[in-house]
């Protein structure tokens, strides 16, 4: 005969006020097994968990259901209560009295009435239940950081202060990410190469560090603490170790007019480059769809100009494997070119150009060496061009629009826009400058009054209202939008116009997902465990992320972030073993025909096929098996087994056919 | 930037904000828009344009639309907007500087009443070196050319024994209307650096009339 305690909670009068809670635990007191039941005002308080203890002790009981409220608040506490008392913490039961009945009903005494039923079938589950025990995983401490701009590299630096070995893992040639593309940063006008490059060269010489430029993350097996990645690093054609970066080889390159990708298409670039003086590695690679030997055959001249033999045209993608405990994902953000207001034209008028264009045009190591001029009248041989006298900021090109762009505000234009004023006008203190906004939103330490100081010291004309159309008219282009100040209609005539388009999220961070078994959003943002609790998390234990990925941040929140997820990692890969959750799916293999029902199923492809071989007969047949460091308990398998060999524990048939049967029969 | 109107395009003048900045000593600048004068001004059925507009316009450089605008001569200087603006600018101060703006340039025909009345208190102070209420009523009446108007209130006042039919002079009566004088005949601060004098009167298509004698708000 069991011995079943049964502990109803009044929640205060959150349960009381509408059950009468005395009566559920006398009426308790009589169902067959329970040897003890009462009630108290907090059963989650220090009082009240004593009171359980010292029944399971008093009355030697051997399951105990708790009525209160739901168990994603209080399971773990009454679980290690019980737990504290000798009792296995999977004979812990709780019916959920409060968020089920006493939240949402208002007659009390059918209100006691249905109370009384869960807490019978919360009684006849935990009768069934077996004891079920965490099992110990062990922990590789080693983490991968995949992304090597701010978020990334501060992930990396953190973790490998804190003593564990770090792979940083980074698609393009060189660490630095957006920032390094930047000239200045809001609101303190830091410039940033100067706070971000040292960092940069922290990454290269961290003993704790491996760094893997022009490599990407190919898959990932394994589940927490014990995950094996494989990176493809990809045919750089250029010697990483002996290279010193002397610049030889581009200088005599003959393929000289790539759009470069560092200057936002901005400026040119050679076949073998090196995207900015300040890049680390310090090593160039070389573009293998512009280069003319790797594309016909012909020319060699890097290789002739390479004091150090550095080149190697016969250079190909290697693949490696990395055991790893953990993963840090700060893949960035995507910035939109552009494209979506057809009535903007832009790519048709080259005054016309985007909020990163501009970033590349203001700094001094940028395509025009820093001088601001209407891209239009640029000579690249002397060096010059016609300044703007009237410029024209359009800000939300994308963003905050549902139908043609994206729905959400990309936080960071409004800033760096007023950011691009000041500095304009700093470079050019008669020109006009004009910003059309719908809203300015500076929510941030020395933001509001970053933007103030623009629109007075520096006499930025902030336009409110979106802009219908830009059309070229003789040498400039006439700007027509609205004051909806004034609810009227506006014409300007701009010699340069800038977009603040939107962030977006990366294209190819949904391939990777699927690849890590992440989840992504409806615009391929990355969805953390909880938006604002478990924020560096993610829904696969021991993933983490950092960074624009999740959405568009600015700089400081993509430090902070990238030391959250650092914080996560070090905690976790700082355990001399793990405990896994014993609650996963059991596939009995004696009764598995090999349909694989399951492995489809499984959202956590936690599920593979393995054959086996029968002791006696040494027949050979293929069946399900469970990973138990993937899987997530979720049931999907045990719902889809059309043998029924597929069982979850701690909700096996028996438990949950008992439960239901005291509510239905 | 122009302003599309239905039957005019205003095209705004970048320095504008910056004279009126000066001569009303607030910066026009920092207005952010929030509304709260508009919120609270009492005037503000009598007005076609709202004073948050009238802010939004100078900011924009748009003059011809803020001083041809009938909420500039409303403004009762109650100082409601300038108690409560969260930036510290007083409407008040930018509302007269407006005024005096459109007063030089002979730009009254939003508010010839007003203006009339504005003209009509000056010349009286300017002769006697203070106010004469009766004195002031009639030419107020004449510019107007609405003797009737206010007859019954001006009865009830006599009969109280608020208005003195004796017109009373100050000591320094000369010496008031030699400052008002001096006043009105000063060149205005100007962003072009010519006398903006003779430009305003040539501007508002009128004989320039002696300072203190009427710019041709009386029609």
């Amino acid at each position: 005969m069991p011995r079943t305690g049964v502990f109803v909670c009044h929640c205060g009068t959150n349960i009381a006020k509408v059950v009468d809670c005395p009566r559920v635990a006398e009426e308790a007191g009589k169902l067959p097994g329970v040897a003890f039941a009462t009630d108290y005002t907090y059963m989650c308080s220090g009082p009240g968990q004593d009171l359980i203890a010292q029944a399971i002790q008093e009355h030697n009981l051997d399951s105990v259901v708790v009525a209160s409220c739901s168990p994603r608040l209080h399971e773990p506490t009454f679980q290690r209560c019980v737990e504290g008392a000798g009792l296995n913490p999977y004979l812990m039961e709780m019916a959920n009295i409060r968020e089920q009945v006493s939240w949402v009903h208002e007659d009390k005494s059918e209100a006691t009435e249905k109370a009384m039923d869960l807490v019978r079938s919360a009684v006849a589950k935990v009768q069934r239940n077996q004891p079920l025990t965490r099992k110990e995983l062990p922990v590789t401490k080693r983490a991968v950081v995949i992304g090597g701009g701010i978020a990334g590299i501060q992930a990396a630096l953190d973790i490998a202060d804190a003593g564990i070995e770090v792979i940083l893992v980074e698609k393009s040639p060189s660490i630095g990410g957006r920032m390094s593309q930047f000239d200045k940063t809001f609101p303190t006008l830091d410039c940033a190469a100067c706070i971000l490059t040292p960092k940069m060269v922290e990454v290269a010489s961290n003993p704790n560090i491996r760094l893997l430029t022009w490599s990407e993350v190919e898959k990932v097996d394994g589940f927490v603490g014990n995950f094996e990645v494989t990176i493809r690093k990809k045919a750089r054609y250029v010697d990483v170790d002996a290279c010193v970066g002397c610049g030889e080889c581009w200088a005599k390159c003959p393929v000289k007019t790539i759009p470069s990708e560092y200057d936002a298409e901005l400026g040119p670039r050679t076949a073998i480059y090196r995207p900015f003086p300040q890049a680390v590695p310090n090593v160039p690679v070389i573009d293998k769809e512009h280069c003319i030997y790797l594309t016909k055959g012909r020319c060699g001249a890097c290789a002739k100009a390479c004091p150090k033999q550095c080149i190697n045209y016969e250079d190909q993608d290697e693949l490696i494997t990395e055991q790893v405990g953990a993963l840090v994902v700060a893949t960035g953000f995507d910035v939109e070119g552009g494209k979506i207001y057809g009535e903007y034209g832009y790519g048709e008028h080259p005054d016309l150009i985007t909020g990163l264009q501009l970033e590349r045009m203001i700094n001094v190591s940028g395509p025009t060496g820093g001088h601001i001029v209407r891209p239009s009248t640029w000579d690249a041989k002397k060096q010059e061009g016609e300044e703007p006298r009237s410029i024209v900021f359009i800000q939300c090109c994308g963003s905050r629009d549902p139908e043609k762009g994206v729905a959400y505000c990309s936080k960071v234009c409004c800033m760096y826009t007023a950011k691009h004023a000041l500095l304009l006008k700093e470079k050019l203190p008669n020109a006009q400058v004009y910003i059309f906004y719908i809203d300015i939103r500076a929510g941030g330490k020395g933001y509001e009054e970053f933007i103030d100081r623009v629109r007075d010291e520096f006499q930025a004309n902030y336009v409110r209202g979106r802009v219908s159309e830009i059309v070229p008219e003789g040498d400039h282009l006439l700007v027509r939008g609205a004051d909806t100040l004034l609810g009227r209609q506006v014409e300007i005539d701009a010699d340069l116009v800038v977009l603040a388009t939107p962030l977006l999220a990366r294209t190819d961070v949904k391939e990777l997902a699927r690849k890590m078994n992440i989840q992504t959003d409806k615009y391929g943002f990355l969805t953390e465990a909880h938006p604002k609790l478990r924020p560096a998390e993610t829904l696969t234990d021991g993933i983490f992320l950092a960074g624009g990925c999740i959405f568009p941040r600015d700089i400081p929140e993509s430090v902070a972030s990238g030391g959250a997820a650092a914080a996560k990692v070090v905690d976790l890969l700082s355990r001399d073993h793990l405990l896994s959750e014993p609650v996963v799916s059991m596939i009995d293999v004696d009764l598995c025909q090999g349909c694989l029902t399951c492995v489809r199923v499984c959202p956590f492809n936690a599920i593979e096929e393995v054959e086996i071989e029968d002791p006696k007969t040494h027949e050979k047949r293929k069946v399900a098996q469970v990973n138990e460091g993937l899987c997530k308990g979720c049931g999907t398998c045990a719902a889809a087994c059309p043998s029924g060999c597929a069982n979850l524990a701690g909700f096996t048939d028996e438990e949950v056919l008992a439960e239901l049967d005291t509510l239905c029969l | 930037m122009r302003l599309l109107e239905k039957d005019k395009t205003i095209e705004s003048e970048p320095d504008f904000v910056e004279h009126i900045s000066e001569i009303s000593g607030e910066d026009v600048r920092q207005c952010y828009q929030c509304g709260k004068c508009l919120a609270g001004c009492p005037m503000v059925e009598e007005m076609d344009l709202t004073p948050s507009q009238v802010m939004r316009a100078v900011q924009a450089g748009l003059k011809d639309l803020v001083l041809d605008s009938h909420t500039i001569w409303c403004c009762a200087g109650c100082e409601t907007c300038a108690a409560r603006c969260p930036k510290g600018i007083d409407l008040c101060h930018v509302m007269k500087a407006l005024t005096s703006e459109a007063f030089a340039e002979g730009r009254t025909q939003s508010a010839p009443d007003i203006a009339a009345f504005h003209r009509s208190f000056l010349d009286t102070v300017s002769v006697l070196g203070r106010n004469y209420e009766l004195g002031m009523m009639g030419l107020l009446k004449l510019r107007t050319r609405n003797l009737l108007q206010d007859v019954a209130l001006g009865m009830k006042l006599f009969a109280r024994g608020k208005l003195n039919l004796i017109p009373e002079y100050i000591k320094g009566n000369a010496e008031v209307r030699r400052m008002i004088r001096q006043v009105l005949d000063q060149p205005r601060p100007d962003r072009t650096g010519v006398s903006p004098v003779t430009t305003t009167h040539e501007d508002a298509g009128e004989t320039p009339a002696p300072p203190g004698h009427g710019a041709g708000e009386a029609r």
